[in-house]
This record gives structure tokens, sequence and C-alpha cells, in this order.
């Protein structure tokens, strides 16, 4: 297990510096000058071409890439072209809603999740568990961002319970954290009530039902515990999802958060700022596979890496 | 709160939602909220083309003369002005007592080093480009006069003063260096905030040398999906939409609680046709594309009647539109003879480099065009793509077989020569400049190189009634149409008005309950 | 097991796939699907591109049932023809992804060592993008067009083949009839590809199934975010992205594709779903 991490962890630094390089790359294949983006339609060539050479544009690949590296190891990432504030400083602006909004949607999936996951083991065959797993693989098979659209025209216009856009108060939050917790819900309920199901079987649950203990406590008490690991699992494994599904979510809901940021960047061309939100969700996604190898090992020591 | 529509759906919906009947405020008390369709990208008026992004500058900013109602030009920080003879030398009065917002006293230095900075290369500043070409330097005569000498007589200076890449900086906030973040004006509003992902927020400036503003603040926020916008208008999230998509106001017409705005096209739409490649290096398919096309029914379906077909390359705006030039007629028959004449009995295939929201029309033109035997095939990019692509040279533009690109063009000036010079003169000829298709006719070179320095008004309508028909005649673009510029506003507020061209101007604005 | 209780001695085959009703409803879904799109031209009268400005954004009624688009065009038409590109983005997705996920997942669990460390390693940069952020540099590196949001689309799946089959490559090279395939004479590449992929089929095809939901709903997204399919193809994603401009007005625009998007989905995880539990009792109820 600690050779694993430990493996795992020494190979962080040239994975991020393979990353880097590949993001760095990427971003100067994109097709579009964003000195021309920058400017304007409407600005002259001989304007194009003093903003191209402002934004050090006109420097050697290796040279631009060497700035970049010894920039984001002291924690510089550059200046947004369109902001023009450091781009530490755009991503800390943002950082916070997109993290809001993760948190938000996992508690809701988590909520309705092992909730909907339990009731349907323990009630299992029932139509309430029929029922259940339906509305989870639909919850997985539904395009969220549809899902977002059609809650907006409801909710926001029709009904004008909920707040159109933005993040000004918590009702805000209502209708992107659940179109964005959907997928998760639904993956939670299903390995929630798998797991639950695989354990009723097992010989301690047996051992406690003899000990006179109700089945709801027997359920409760002794298998929860194992609920934690789909928990978990998805909550890791979907994270890279959550942040991907952000992208598009926030779009819809003028969401000020990195998704958004991303986005906007692309289309402006705005280099710093795509290389420095791109690396940062990696390092995001990379460090909560981790984290989640190191959960699971912590809550079952059974489970082990190869 | 909206309206609610009762359906057995919805009241379903209603009971199991009944904790969230809370109705939810409608946006702050004296704060005007207004939602334009992308972000500012500077806050420096210099270095910005956009006009939405001009629309959040311009209550910080001012220059020394605007437009008003009747689109003609009225003293702002200078109080008159007059020009030598020759058309070569501008000199302004500046209006006397104005400060800056952050205490700076406006003067002649000021106004000096304003322009200063445009002129500068190393600065590289995005709307320099149009400064540059036409002033030689900027002189302070006394603390209150300052004279713009010219490389050649230009008519249409003032129009140029009073555009928003114009406006006058706080030299103090310019040396600091933070114009781009934090705008510094003389305007009736100071800056206060730029949180860059939500919004613009301004409030009435105290220290104003005008009449106060009727609204003590400005709330700017965006949004890249239209129907957001209509969302926000009906809800009442947004006090001040800016610009509609036309499809909405079929719905907004019957809100009493919106109205809407329309104000003069100052753009012209069309689609810039690639003279050097085959097949539109010959005139009579051009021509056909443009006999091929149903202007009245784009303006139908597409504007839903808010606009005008185009009869010119000038918007019915701009100084010099001639409202008797001759378009081309909706003629299927006729488009499909000029092409058998040209050789292309079956048809031609042309292909258009477009972005993403001019997907409605480009497609729209495909089926149009279908009938008269023209395959249009449709390139659609992204923005950044789409740049380099639409202004690549013609090498360039042959290698990736881009036969037309659609844009559109607005003279912030309304003048004719800042409409016709960047899209059709040989020397604006792509990528130097947004005559896309690399048309190039030495008569209309002439007639624009005179136009742009003839000082006499009336000669002046005759040059340039004489550029509209050889461009027509010539068919370098398909001209489509003059979109009317739509804005939405909540029944409370008046006063807002519409310069052509997608500008708001709230100068008179003020806002009931 | 509790299944073995209840399991009769010998069940007929009907009923015993009937156990199984995800598998059929899922099945019974996607063919459905496939059928609809297949047979589009004999379902409706009209032309999915033929436009009539005339009767532009109309609400559903009798002569059209899912309304009209803005170009008059009937929604029911371009919604069925809609089902062959989908199901074209799904079958070049998924093959694209097989195509490179699987032998180098193979490689990586046959051979060990370095060539496994250098391809899990590759395998695990890729994942660290969200797929989406990937394919947004991709699709805007490429080009717009179908191919290219699919090659995207591809890119992201990758991974997740490698995976799989290095892992079930690393299980059955364990088992005897390797080795005694081996001794046989048979040669290595021989082995890596038929006998270690016959016998991985099974999940393989689960996955693949999987997958082929997720191609839908990725290329909606992209076409959402204006990074698909070129107008005016009859594509889900594509006309839920244009409908988005008529919310409020026109809410059928984006109601039916995506409708459509959701039950082709539903379709295929419920198939995939069902597979797994046919084919792999150990991972019921696992999504």
């Amino acid at each position: 297990m600690f050779t694993y991490l430990f493996r795992k962890v020494a190979m962080l630094p040239i994975m991020l510096l393979a990353v880097s390089l590949l993001i760095f790359s990427a971003v100067r294949l994109l097709p579009g000058d964003p000195a021309r983006v920058m400017a304007g339609p409407q600005a002259t060539q001989e304007a194009v071409d003093d903003m191209h050479e402002r934004l050090g544009l006109g420097r050697p690949f290796l040279v631009q890439y060497q700035v970049f590296l010894s920039g984001a190891l002291r924690g510089d990432l550059g200046e947004s072209l369109h902001s023009k504030l450091p781009v530490t400083q755009d991503i800390a602006e943002r950082l916070p809603y997109t993290a809001a909004l993760a948190l938000t949607s996992y508690l809701f999936a988590i909520l309705v999740g092992l909730s909907t996951g339990i009731f349907a083991a323990i009630y299992r065959g029932t139509w309430f568990d029929h029922l259940a797993m339906i509305i989870a693989i639909l919850g997985a098979s539904i395009a969220n961002f549809w899902l977002a659209l059609m809650a907006l025209t409801l909710f926001s216009v029709q009904l004008g319970w909920l707040p159109l856009l933005g993040a000004e108060s918590w009702k805000s939050y209502i209708l992107p954290s659940v179109t964005l917790g959907v997928l998760p819900a639904a993956l939670i309920a299903r390995m929630t009530r798998a797991s639950m199901l695989e354990n009723i079987h097992q010989d301690y649950v047996r051992t406690a039902r003899a000990k006179g203990l109700g089945s709801r406590a027997v359920y409760l008490r002794h298998t929860l515990r194992n609920a934690l690991i789909p928990i978990v699992t998805i909550v890791g494994l979907n994270f890279g999802g959550l942040l991907g599904g952000a992208v598009i979510t926030e779009t819809v809901f003028n969401w000020p958060g990195l998704g958004r940021l991303l986005v906007d960047a692309v289309r402006f061309r705005d280099y710093a700022v795509i290389q420095g939100v791109t690396l940062l969700t990696v390092i995001i996604v990379v460090s909560i596979n981790l984290l989640v190898d190191v959960l699971l090992s912590a809550i079952d020591p059974r489970i082990r890496f190869e | 709160m909206t309206q609610l529509r009762r359906s057995p759906a919805v009241l379903t919906a209603l009971l199991s939602l009944s904790l969230l009947t809370v109705a939810h405020a409608q946006g702050k008390e004296g704060q005007l909220s207004i939602m334009q369709s992308e972000p500012p990208r500077s806050m420096d008026p210099a270095d910005q083309t956009a006009t939405f992004t001009g629309n959040v500058l311009a209550p910080v900013y001012e220059g020394l003369t605007r437009f008003n109602k009747a689109l003609e030009i009225e003293p702002l920080l200078a109080t008159k002005w007059s020009v030598n003879k020759a058309g070569t030398e501008w000199t302004f009065t500046l209006r006397s007592g104005v400060q800056f917002q952050d205490g700076t006293p406006f003067n002649a230095a000021a106004v000096v080093a304003s322009f200063g900075r445009q002129l500068d290369e190393k600065r590289g500043l995005a709307a320099s480009g149009r400064f540059r070409t036409v002033i030689d330097k900027v002189t302070a005569i006394n603390p209150t006069t300052v004279r713009f000498t010219l490389k050649k007589p230009y008519p249409a200076f003032p129009s140029l003063m009073s555009g928003n890449a114009a406006f006058i900086v706080s030299p103090a906030a310019d040396k600091k260096g933070t114009l781009g973040r934090q705008p510094v004006g003389t305007g009736p509003y100071s800056f206060v905030e730029w949180k860059s992902g939500e919004y613009v927020l301004e409030k009435a400036n105290p220290k104003y040398w005008g009449k106060q503003p009727g609204i003590p603040s400005l709330k700017w926020t965006w949004t890249s999906e239209p129907s957001v916008m209509n969302l926000a208008i009906q809800s009442g999230q947004a006090d001040l939409v800016n610009p509609l998509p036309p499809i909405f106001t079929q719905v907004l017409k019957n809100n009493p609680k919106v109205t809407l705005l329309q104000g003069k096209g100052a753009s012209v739409f069309w689609l810039s046709l690639n003279v050097k490649l085959k097949p539109l290096n010959d005139v009579r398919v051009r021509q056909a594309l443009n006999y091929a096309t149903d202007q009245k029914a784009l303006v139908a379906t597409l504007l839903r009647g808010y606009g005008e077909p185009a009869n010119s390359p000038l918007a019915p705006a701009d100084f010099g539109y001639d409202p008797a030039a001759p378009g081309y007629p909706y003629d299927v028959a006729k488009a499909k003879k000029l092409l058998s004449d040209a050789g292309y009995p079956n048809g031609v295939t042309v292909s258009v480099a477009s972005q993403e929201p001019d997907s409605s029309i480009v497609q729209a033109l495909q089926g149009m065009w279908a009938k008269a035997g023209i395959t249009l095939k449709i390139m659609q990019m992204e923005s950044g793509v789409w740049s380099e692509a639409a202004f690549g040279t013609p090498e360039q533009k042959a290698k990736a077989g881009i036969n037309s690109s659609f844009a559109s063009w607005s003279a912030g000036t309304l003048d004719a020569d800042g409409q016709l010079s960047p899209l059709y003169a040989t020397s604006s000829a792509s990528p130097a400049g947004a005559n896309l298709g690399f048309y190039s006719n030495p008569k209309l070179d002439a007639l624009l190189t005179q136009g742009s320095a003839e000082t006499d008004t009336a000669k002046r309508k005759t040059i340039y009634a004489q550029a509209q028909r050889i461009i027509s005649q010539d068919a370098a673009h398909v001209l489509l149409y003059y979109p009317s510029d739509i804005a939405a506003v909540r029944s409370t507020v008046k006063g807002v008005w519409i310069f052509p061209g997608g500008g708001i101007r709230l100068e008179d604005t003020t806002m009931g309950k | 097991m509790t299944r073995a209780e209840t399991k009769p001695a010998s069940p007929p085959r009907r009923l015993r796939l009937l156990r199984y009703p995800n598998l059929v409803i899922g099945a019974v879904m996607t063919v459905a699907v496939v059928l609809l799109g297949l047979a589009a031209p004999l379902l409706t009268s009209y032309d999915p591109y033929l436009q009539d400005l005339g009767s532009s954004l109309q609400l559903p009624s009798a002569a059209h049932l899912f309304g009209t688009d803005e170009f008059g065009r009937d929604l029911l038409t371009r919604v069925l023809y809609g089902a062959r590109i989908s199901l074209l983005e799904v079958t070049l997705s998924v093959s694209l992804a097989l195509a490179v996920g699987l032998p180098l997942g193979v490689m990586a669990g046959y051979f060990g060592g370095v060539v496994d460390q250098i391809i899990t390693w590759c395998a695990d940069i890729l994942y660290a993008f969200p797929g989406i952020v990937l394919a947004i540099l991709i699709v805007s590196i490429l080009g717009t067009n179908l191919i290219n949001m699919l090659i995207a689309i591809s890119v992201f799946a990758i991974p997740g083949y490698i995976r799989l089959t290095r892992s079930l490559t690393l299980a059955l090279k364990e088992l005897q009839y390797t080795e005694a395939a081996l001794s046989l004479g048979a040669s290595v590449p021989r082995i890596m590809f038929v006998h270690i992929l016959r016998n991985a089929l099974a999940p393989i095809l689960v996955q693949a199934t999987l997958t082929a939901g997720e191609v839908i709903l990725s290329a909606a997204g992209l076409s959402f975010l204006g990074l698909g399919v070129q107008p005016p193809a009859a594509e889900w994603g594509a006309m839920m992205s244009e409908g988005r401009n008529y919310l409020g007005v026109a809410t059928h625009l984006s109601l039916f594709p995506g409708l459509a998007i959701t039950f082709t989905v539903l379709g295929l995880n419920l198939l995939g779903d069902g597979l797994r539990d046919r084919l792999d009792p150990r991972f019921r109820g696992r999504l």
C-alpha cells in the first residue's frame, strides 16, 4: 500500500511536467491569433501586429515555455489578456464558486443517493426498489445541461421561484447543484444498494440479527460503514466528470466559476488562463484520486492496489 | 414574479416544491441592472473595439464631443471647435473646472496624454489604428485649448472624436498602469468594482460637472445565452437587456412590464465574396448570388421584421447613405441565367466561413440558394478561428477553400468613409484590413480617397452615391440586411435610447417603482 | 447469491431471459432507435433539410407532431433522421476507442515491465484531464466538424479501455490455457489477440455498450458548446443547442431532441447493465 502511494506521489512531479508541456503546446496549437481576437475585427493589421509584440507571442516556443514554467514554479501563471489580472488572482476569484457548486452537488448526491440506495436495498424487490433503480439509470442517461435548460425554463421563467443566474443567494445554488448532482446521485444510489445487498448475507450481519437486533438497526449500524466505499469511489472517480460537467452547467447558469472562465478563455484565446485553469483542474483531479486511494484503504484494509 | 401558467404539471411541481414559493428579490433599489451579450474586454477605452465594452465604459468616460439623439455632434468636454481652411488642423476649446474621478484636473495636457498613448506604437492599443492613420500630432496651445494636426484632411474628424475609443482618460491613472482594470474618466458615474466572472458596478459620481444622473448605480452583467436575456428581462432580474435577439420580440411585445427599444440600424450584414477564387472571380456569379437572395424573407423570419433589406453597402444611419441605390431584387430565374452565362449551367458550389451565432442566417441562405442551383457549404468556426480564416491572405484562403465570409460592419463614426474604406478599398485587402474578399477597383479607390478628404458636404454625398453604385454593380458582397438594434427594458425605466450600432445611452434615464 | 434459493431446476430459455428485465427493455429500446433511424424515410413524408421559412417555429400540431424549427423543417423528421447520425457517432467513436485502447491494454498486460509502465503512465495522464476539457482543446485545435469531435470523444474513452483490457489480460495470462497454447507453439501475438481477447470479450462488450451512451452525451455536450457537427446536420446535440436560443418561445426545439437523447442513452445503459448481469453476476448493480 505505502509503496504504491509512494510511487504515485514520486511520479507526480514528472507527470505534472508532462501535463504542463502538453497543455502548453496544445494551447499554442489552437488556431486563431490572440492578438487578433483581443484587438477585435475592426482593428487594423498594424494594431494587431503591435499587440502581438506586446503580448510576447513573437518569441520562440521553448523560450515561452521556459518563461511559463519558471513562473509556474514560483506560483506565477502569467497575466490574463482579458481581465488584465494575474491568472492566479483570476482563478482565486472563480475557484470558490466552482468549489461551492461541487460541494453542494455532492451533498445533494450523497443525501439522495445514499438514502435511495439504502431503502432500495431494505425493500428489495418492491415497487420502490424497481422505481428507484429505473430513476437511477435514467439519472445517468440524461444530458445534464438539457436538464438544466428545462429546469431553468420551468422554475425560473414559468414559475419564477428560483433566480435565473449568478450566485447571489442560497437559492441560486439549487438548480445548478441539482442538475450537476443528478449523475453522482444515480451512481451512488446504485452502488449503495449493491454493496448493502452483498453485505446483508455476510456472517456478521447474521450474527447481529441472531443477537436479536431489529432488522433496521442491523442494516444501519452494520452496513452503512460499507456504504462509505461506493460513495468515496464515486466521488473520486466522478470528480473529473463533475468539473467537466461544470464547464457546461456554469455556461448555462451564468455561474462565475472556473468552467466558464475556461470556456471564455478558449474563446478569447487567453493562453495564460487556459493553461492555468487546465493545469489546476489536472492537479485537483490527480490529488483527489490519490486521496480516494488513501481513504478507501483506511475504510477497508482489505482493499489493495496493484 | 412572472406570470404563472397554470397547467397540471405545473401545479404538481408547485405542491412538491411549495417550500420555495417565496418570491425572490428583484434586484436592488436604485440600481439599474443591465445585461449584455458579452463580457467587457478591457476597462481602457483605447484598448477595445467592441460596442458592448464601450457601453460599460460610456457612463464613466467622456469624449471631447458626442452624438445627440438626433445624431448630430454636440459639445461635451470641448465647448467649441474649429478647423483651418485646409482641413488639417482642428482646434478644440476645453470645458474648464472639470475633474477626473481620481481628482486629477482635466485640461489640455490630459487630452494630449490621452491621445499620445494612442499614437504610441509601442503601447499597441487595440483601437489605436484608426487614430494613427488620421492624426499626426496633438499639441496643447494653452490649458484650455488643444490642437490636432492631421496627416490629411479628414472632414469626419468630430465623428471620430465622438466614438468610445476617443474617451479621455485620467493621465494619472494611465501612469499607474491600472486603466485596463479600473477606468477613471470625467463621466457621471465612477467605477466601483469589476468582478471578472460576474459584473461591473458603477455609482453616481458626486463631483460630476454636469447634471447628476437619475439612477444612483449601474450594474452590468452578461451572458452568452440569448434565451437567458429573454428570461432575465421577463423575470425582472435585469432591467435592460441589449441586444435582444429578434425572436424574443414576439413574446416581449405583449408583456406590459417590458418595453422594446428600437434603434436605427448602423450595421450592414453581408457575405464578402472572394474575388480571387473560382467561381466568384466572375462578377456574373457574384451577381447571381445576390439575385438568389430573398432579402425580404430573411428580414421577416430571422429578424422578425426588425430590420430592412440592404440596398447599399452603407447603412441608413451613415452619412452618405443613398436610399435610391439600386439593390438586387429577388429573382431566381435571373440568377440561374447569369450562372449559365458564366459557364455554370449546372450550378456552383460556394463555401462560407461563419461563426456559431450566425448559424441561422447561413442555413437560411443555404436553403434559398439551393433553388437557384447554388450549393452553399457552411464552414462554421469558433470566433478565434474565424478571425484567422476570414483575415487570411488570398493564398491561405485558396488553400482552405474559403469562397466567402459572413460578417457585419458598423462604422462607429456613422460616416461613409468608416464603412467603405475598410471594406472595399484595395489597400484594405485582408489581412491588412477588412476587405475580406480582396475586392479591388481603381475607380472606387480614387472615389474613396477623394471622398475622405472632401470638405464640401454636398460634393461628398455625390462622391459616395457614385461609390455605392460601383460596389453594388461589382457585387463585392452579397448584401443582406440592416438589422434594427433592439433592446428591452422594464417599463419602469424611462429615457434610455439606443445609439445606432447597439450603443446604450443612459444620460436621461430614470427609474420608477 | 440470493438467486440460488429461488432458482428453479432448469427454466426454459425464454423465461431465463426475462429474469434480466433491464437487458430485455434496453435491447428493445436500442433496437427501436436503430429501426426508427433506418426507417425514417418511410415514417415521414417531410425532408429533414428542406426549408419552408413561411412555417417556421410552429408549435406541435397534427401536421407536425413535434412542431417545426426556425426554418420550418419538421422537427419529428429531423429527430428521426438524427438517430442515424447518433448511431454513426456511436459506431465510429466506440470502434476508434476500441481499436486504440484494446491493443495497448493487452500489450501492457501481457508484456508488463517498461511497456506496461509507459502505457499506463500515458493513460494516467489522459485520465487526469476532465474529458470535456480535453475535448474542447482537441476540437479547437483540429477544427470543428463531426469527425474531429468523434476523435476527441474517443480520446477520452481510450484510457478506460486500456485499464480494462490490461487488468483482464493480467488475470487471463495466469490461466493455464495460455500456457498451454504457448507450449503448443502458438505465437505471442496470436495468444494476445485471439485467446486473451476472446475470453475478455464479455466485459469489453459491456464496457462498449456503456461507452456508447457516454458518446451520445459527450457529443451532445460538445455540440452544445458549438464544437460539434456543421449545420444543417440533423444531429440531436446540435438541434438542442440551436433550440436553446428559443427557450421560453419555442421550448419544443430543445425538448424533443433532448428526450431522444435521454431515450437512446437510457436504452443503451439498460442494455449494458443487463448484459453485465447476464454475463457477469458479480458486478450486478454497478454502473
